[in-house]
């Protein structure tokens, strides 16, 4: 680089006082030998005071910095994460329908009484399960279930808050109630182990209620538990008959339709992870600014 | 004669949870971090935004400061993404409300003609600063209003010291040429 070059360079740090003395010396020894580096001087220099001059007449309000400590104070009260989580997990309680958590009960009673009372040669506990976790997260969010959700989504703790927090709600419960129907059960199922048990319907159970938990969304309650159950049952009728030879004579071109199903099924993780995937959509659709329900509410 | 306190020891105090020193540290460098954050944002109230998350940021992180540069390149780099983060989801506006208000004349004492020649050539050269983007803009502020090194310019941006050269010479050339184009040499400034 030339000498010229480099003056040119360091003319904008010379005409801010940002140079060193030094390089302001080589700038000061070039500038009355180059006509072309005094032009661009001038340049810069009628740059410099109009940038100022733009700056200096923007006033920063006094009080910033009250603001700011004000802030820091206000975070500083705030309680602890696992705090404001318990608070808002027992705000929700109230605000849900109330006859989630005996109906949930219920049905998983009446499934343990049918195998001990009846004598039902099949365990109905893992089909029992995901129907009753789809049917409690299909009612969790949305105006037609929720009085207090015009509040809710007012307030300023955030609808995807809120739909994790009942979310975490019934589908613990259920899972709560669940895992102790297996645990009743275990002593009466020779050669299962609890984990085995739970295998059986925990994958489908996650699945089945985060479906519905969707289509709630998007659909009504109503239409998702219709959905949700109808793929359910299918699921039990594959069961039922793509493994015997029965439907195959009847309906040849059935059966490795409902084997691919019962695969489906069948695939924990993939469950699970699809799982995942509708929660993440869930929980993006309830974030969007206008709401996930456009109609209004009904009186 | 009272020793006067330096930047390094305000962070410190800021660091200890002193705060006083931050609103000392506003005192002596809000106004520069206002200016910066309207460069960015354009808009008046999303700058005092991004100013008081940057304060607040500036208490949470000060024990970070290495002390290895000048504070007010820390401030302002710190601004900076502030800015940056406010305006994410949000249309970046001009800086025209800036550069519309009438300049104020340097000389104490010129004529009205020399008056009426710089309000001219102000005038042409505030349109031509208007026109540039605002990453021009900003790079022309952190030099000549914040009297930044460009090391420190690169670093407030976040990009290389190239880019920052670059863009000097690309906002010398188009003030040029808004100059020469309304026949105006740069020699007439002085």
């Amino acid at each position: 680089m030339n000498q010229h070059q480099k003056v040119n360079d360091l003319l904008p740090l010379y005409v801010s006082g940002s140079l060193d003395e030094t390089r302001r010396r080589i700038v000061e020894s070039h500038l009355p030998v180059c006509a072309e580096c005094r032009a661009g001087l001038d340049l810069w220099q009628g740059v410099s005071e109009e940038v100022v001059l733009i700056n200096r007449k923007l006033a920063a309000p006094p009080d910033l910095a009250a603001r700011a400590l004000r802030q820091i104070g206000a975070r500083r009260s705030r309680p602890p994460f696992y705090r404001r989580a318990w608070q808002l997990l027992l705000s929700q309680v109230p605000l849900m329908r109330r006859e989630i958590w005996p109906a949930s009960a219920a049905i998983l009673a009446l499934g343990l009484a049918i195998v001990f009372l009846v004598d039902f040669p099949v365990n109905v506990i893992p089909y029992l399960a995901p129907l009753v976790a789809a049917a409690g997260l299909a009612v969790i969010y949305s105006p037609e279930h929720d009085p207090a959700y015009e509040l809710a989504r007012s307030t300023p703790t955030s609808p995807r808050q809120i739909l994790l927090a009942r979310m975490t709600l019934v589908f613990g419960y259920n899972l709560l109630l669940t895992v102790i129907a297996s645990l009743i059960l275990l002593p009466f199922t020779p050669g299962q182990i609890l984990g085995g048990l739970i295998v059986d319907w925990l994958a489908p159970m996650t699945f089945l209620s985060s479906a519905a938990l969707l289509l709630s969304l998007l659909i009504g309650s109503g239409n998702a538990i219709s959905v949700t159950y109808l793929a359910w049952l299918a699921k039990i009728f594959s069961d039922a008959t793509a493994p015997g030879p029965g439907a195959g004579g009847f309906y040849p071109w059935i059966r490795p339709v409902l084997e691919a199903y019962l695969q489906l099924w069948a695939n924990s993780t993939g469950l699970l992870l699809l799982s995942a995937i509708l929660i993440t959509l869930s929980l993006w659709l309830v974030g969007k600014p206008e709401g996930v329900h456009s109609r209004p509410l009904r009186a | 004669m009272p020793i006067q306190e330096t930047d390094i020891d305000l962070i410190r105090r800021i660091a200890a949870g002193e705060e006083d020193a931050l609103r000392s540290l506003y005192a002596a460098y809000g106004q520069r971090l206002y200016a910066y954050a309207i460069s960015r944002t354009g808009d008046a109230d999303l700058a005092e935004e991004v100013v008081q998350d940057s304060l607040v940021a500036v208490w949470q992180g000060s024990h970070r400061f290495r002390g290895e540069g000048r504070v007010i390149a820390w401030l302002l780099g710190i601004v900076h993404n502030k800015a940056l983060n406010a305006l994410r989801g949000r249309l970046t506006l001009p800086l025209a409300e800036t550069a519309d208000s009438p300049s104020e004349p340097l000389d104490p004492a010129p004529s009205p003609a020399e008056q009426a020649d710089r309000g001219e050539q102000r005038r042409l050269l505030q349109a031509g600063l208007e026109q540039l983007s605002v990453e021009h803009r900003t790079v022309l502020a952190l030099v000549f209003y914040q009297g930044l090194t460009l090391e420190e310019a690169a670093q407030v941006s976040g990009c290389p010291v190239g880019t920052i050269k670059s863009r000097l010479a690309y906002a010398k050339t188009h003030l040029r040429g808004a100059l020469n184009r309304a026949g105006l040499s740069a020699e007439e400034w002085v």
